[in-house]
């Protein structure tokens, strides 16, 4: 009697499992199916693309691959991209950081309000960003033309010049993008259990102490996704310099990053076999990131 | 359910009805093209649209910088191509006529050589490939001019200039004694290419006879006597580091210290009139100088557009009908925005510019009409983009303080690398 009902319960038990899993699933199903139409289908797709002449539509191998890496564009691109991405990921780490580290000294109330303004840079689409930098950009109407002028900076040209487009770029990205992390961040600060931060303090922790050796540590690894979240959208810049031409024909840099290459194949020279090349190659950096945050930092092993 | 039901016999009725009144309208043999084109160019279309009763436009307006990439999107899907279309940068006809992109229709045997033979003379440089083809018709002519302030010219007591050389000296003069005046701005692409092209200096210029061979050579003697010239008007401050539409040389001409500026034929009506405001009665429009070298000027340009034809359109007869009459139709091009490229209807729109009373000299037109003949006849279309190459190698480093005649070499390599991409073969003469 007693083995009949442990037995069934474990059927049942069993079959709700089965249940969830299919629940599961089926919530999942929209998303998959729009990965599926939407990221891998298009990587499969220029995966296959890259190996043949488009225009006339023959297999013709590596002569795309050969095509891209003797583009004497493409190296002064990486450099452009890596030199911005270096610099972005620093601004991102070490600015979000920190703010997010003193927001956290600060009363709840306060520090909500703070980090609301924070955030509002970041609903702004990145092309209106490109837009209002330009204004920010020219001494003659920039508020803070005293600045510039302190550099001898006289006009939107010696502005660009002067700060170089990393920094430009960096700068426009940074405020677009901290105040989500700030947001994040702030939610991870939240997390760390109070009794740990009150033994702290009854140990004699200052503010500083508190934050470089208790919070720091327990919000790394959060600061770590951010930091390779902004690599990978970093390695894709395309708006920004795309759009400087807004500010005039002398600004325009259509070969500055390796996306631009990309989109001058396919929608300049209509050539989509190198363009996919050029997609596939740049894929290349990206998955051996993903695959090593995967496997071999154990990033999603939860304790 | 009954007013539906009653809906549902209102538009049975009327689908009766139109299926009914179909077949008459098919009978008239209403052709339908699709054209694309600026906003500015929609008159142009809706005039062509008035006078053909059996041709009916669909006008879809489209960007600039957006142009190139909507048309390899529609020839890539094959769904939406237009059977005419407005090229508003002289540089979009050559991409458009290679073995990956394949759009423009061949004019030479369409058009009558007549009506060819009215456009100035290399007008239609940009729309020729160079082995023999016509694969566009030019919109408007942009070759540069002089622009300058009359009555500061006057009360200065300075003649205007016909050669370079003189320009420095009277720019020199005009900003004697810390007057702020200046004569240009070259911070940009196409104003400095000006300097190296009216020097002949070679930089992307076609061999003659061959398609394919481009001709670089940017460290010549030619360039760099220009690119010393433009240091020293530079230095002297006579020149400004700056591009003629940054808002800084705006306030500039705005407050009467511009005395003269290197321009194309538009610059009259859309800077000089809209930007620098200059007052009605001062503009006045002078030759292009020549270099003293020289025996005549040699003027580059800035613009223009085309207008070019899709080479598997349903209809050519009606796509060629439509690109002569866009072209070479007076009443169309007297209100045209820009001097048009054919002479006979350039005349009409001339003397609305001179009547128009704004400029100095009531001859304005003629002295544009003139320079016409010293049009470089290397202006064509390119593969490669010689305004961006430009922008990279000089454009930058010059508004930081470097010399003109210091990047020369920085040019000619970027030049080289960019037409070897574009499978030019590069000779240096």
């Amino acid at each position: 009697m007693t083995q009949h009902s442990a037995s069934q319960r474990q059927q049942r038990k069993r079959q709700q499992a089965r249940k969830q899993a299919l629940v599961a699933y089926a919530l999942l199903s929209p998303f998959l199916c729009l990965m599926l139409m939407f990221a891998i289908f298009p990587v499969l797709y220029a995966f296959g693309l890259s190996f043949f002449d488009t225009i006339d539509y023959v297999f013709w191998g590596l002569t795309n691959y050969r095509e891209v890496l003797n583009d004497y564009r493409l190296v002064p691109a990486i450099y452009n991209v890596l030199q911005y991405v270096l610099v972005w990921v620093s601004m991102m780490v070490v600015g979000v950081t920190m703010l997010s580290l003193l927001l956290d000294t600060q009363s709840e109330r306060t520090a909500a309000i703070v980090r609301s303004i924070y955030f509002m840079p970041g609903a702004i689409a990145s092309s209106a960003v490109v837009v209002l930098w330009l204004f920010l950009l020219d001494p003659l109407v920039s508020p803070f033309d005293f600045v510039y002028q302190f550099f001898g900076w006289e006009n939107r040209q010696s502005t660009i010049s002067g700060l170089g487009e990393v920094w430009i770029f960096a700068l426009m990205g940074f405020l677009g993008n901290s105040g989500g992390w700030i947001v994040v961040l702030g939610g991870a600060l939240s997390g760390i259990p109070r009794d740990v931060l009150e033994a702290a303090r009854i140990d004699g922790a200052n503010p500083w102490q508190m934050a470089t050796r208790i919070k720091l540590p327990m919000i790394s690894k959060t600061i770590t996704l951010m930091a390779i979240t902004t690599i990978a959208v970093g390695l894709q810049i395309f708006v920004e310099p795309q759009l400087l031409s807004l500010a005039g024909g002398q600004f325009d840099k259509p070969d500055w990053s390796v996306t631009q290459l990309a989109y001058f194949y396919a929608f300049r020279w209509g050539d989509f076999g190198i363009a996919a090349a050029i997609s596939i190659l740049s894929l290349i950096l990206p998955v051996i990131i993903a695959l090593t945050l995967i496997f071999a930092t154990r990033f999603y092993k939860i304790k | 359910m009954k007013t539906y039901s009653r809906h549902m016999l209102k538009t049975t009725m009327l689908a009766l009805a139109v299926t009914a009144v179909a077949p008459v309208a098919s009978a008239q043999d209403i052709t339908k093209l699709l054209v694309w084109g600026d906003p500015i160019r929609e008159p142009f279309y809706k005039a062509f649209d008035e006078a053909r009763d059996s041709i009916e436009l669909e006008f879809v307006a489209i960007a600039r910088n957006e142009m190139i990439a909507k048309l390899q999107l529609a020839l890539q899907s094959g769904d939406g191509i237009p059977d005419a279309i407005f090229l508003q940068d002289t540089n979009f006809s050559a991409p458009l006529k290679t073995r990956r992109v394949d759009y423009l229709m061949e004019l030479q045997d369409k058009v009558p050589q007549a009506t060819i033979d009215g456009f100035y003379p290399t007008s239609n440089s940009v729309c020729e490939p160079g082995d023999g083809t016509l694969v566009c018709l030019r919109n408007d002519i942009a070759h540069f001019m002089l622009w300058y302030n009359e009555p500061l010219m006057e009360e200065l007591g300075l003649e205007v200039p016909t050669t370079w050389e003189e320009y420095e000296s009277v720019a020199l003069a005009a900003a004697a004694n810390d007057s702020g005046i200046v004569s240009g701005a070259v911070a940009m692409h196409i104003p400095l290419m000006n300097f190296l092209y009216s020097n002949g200096c070679n930089l992307a210029i076609p061999v003659e006879g061959k398609r394919d061979v481009l001709n670089i050579n940017a460290t010549a003697p030619q360039c760099v006597e220009a690119a010393q010239l433009v240091d020293r008007m530079l230095d002297a401050g006579t020149l400004a580091r700056v591009a003629p539409f940054d808002p800084e040389f705006v306030e500039l001409a705005k407050s009467n210290k511009l005395l003269m500026i290197p321009g194309p034929t538009w610059f009259g009506e859309f800077i000089i009139k809209k930007r620098y405001e200059f007052p009605e009665g001062t503009v006045g429009i002078g030759m292009t100088p020549k270099w003293e070298s020289q025996d005549q000027p040699l003027a580059w340009s800035w613009g223009g557009g085309m207008w070019g034809g899709w080479k598997d359109t349903k209809h050519p007869e009606e796509v060629v009908d439509l690109l002569t009459f866009v072209t070479t139709d007076v009443d169309v091009n007297r209100t045209a925005v820009t001097m048009p490229a054919y002479q006979p209807a350039s005349v009409e729109w001339g003397a609305a510019f001179d009547g128009s009373g704004y400029y100095a000299a009531g001859d304005g037109f003629q002295t544009m009409v003139d320079a016409a003949t010293y049009a470089h006849p290397g202006y064509v279309s390119l593969r490669l983009d010689a305004r961006s190459s430009f922008n990279k190698a000089v454009v930058n480093d010059l508004a930081a303080g470097a010399s003109f005649e210091s990047l020369l070499p920085q040019l000619q390599e970027e030049f080289v690398n960019a037409a070897k991409l574009a499978r030019y073969q590069v000779v240096v003469e």
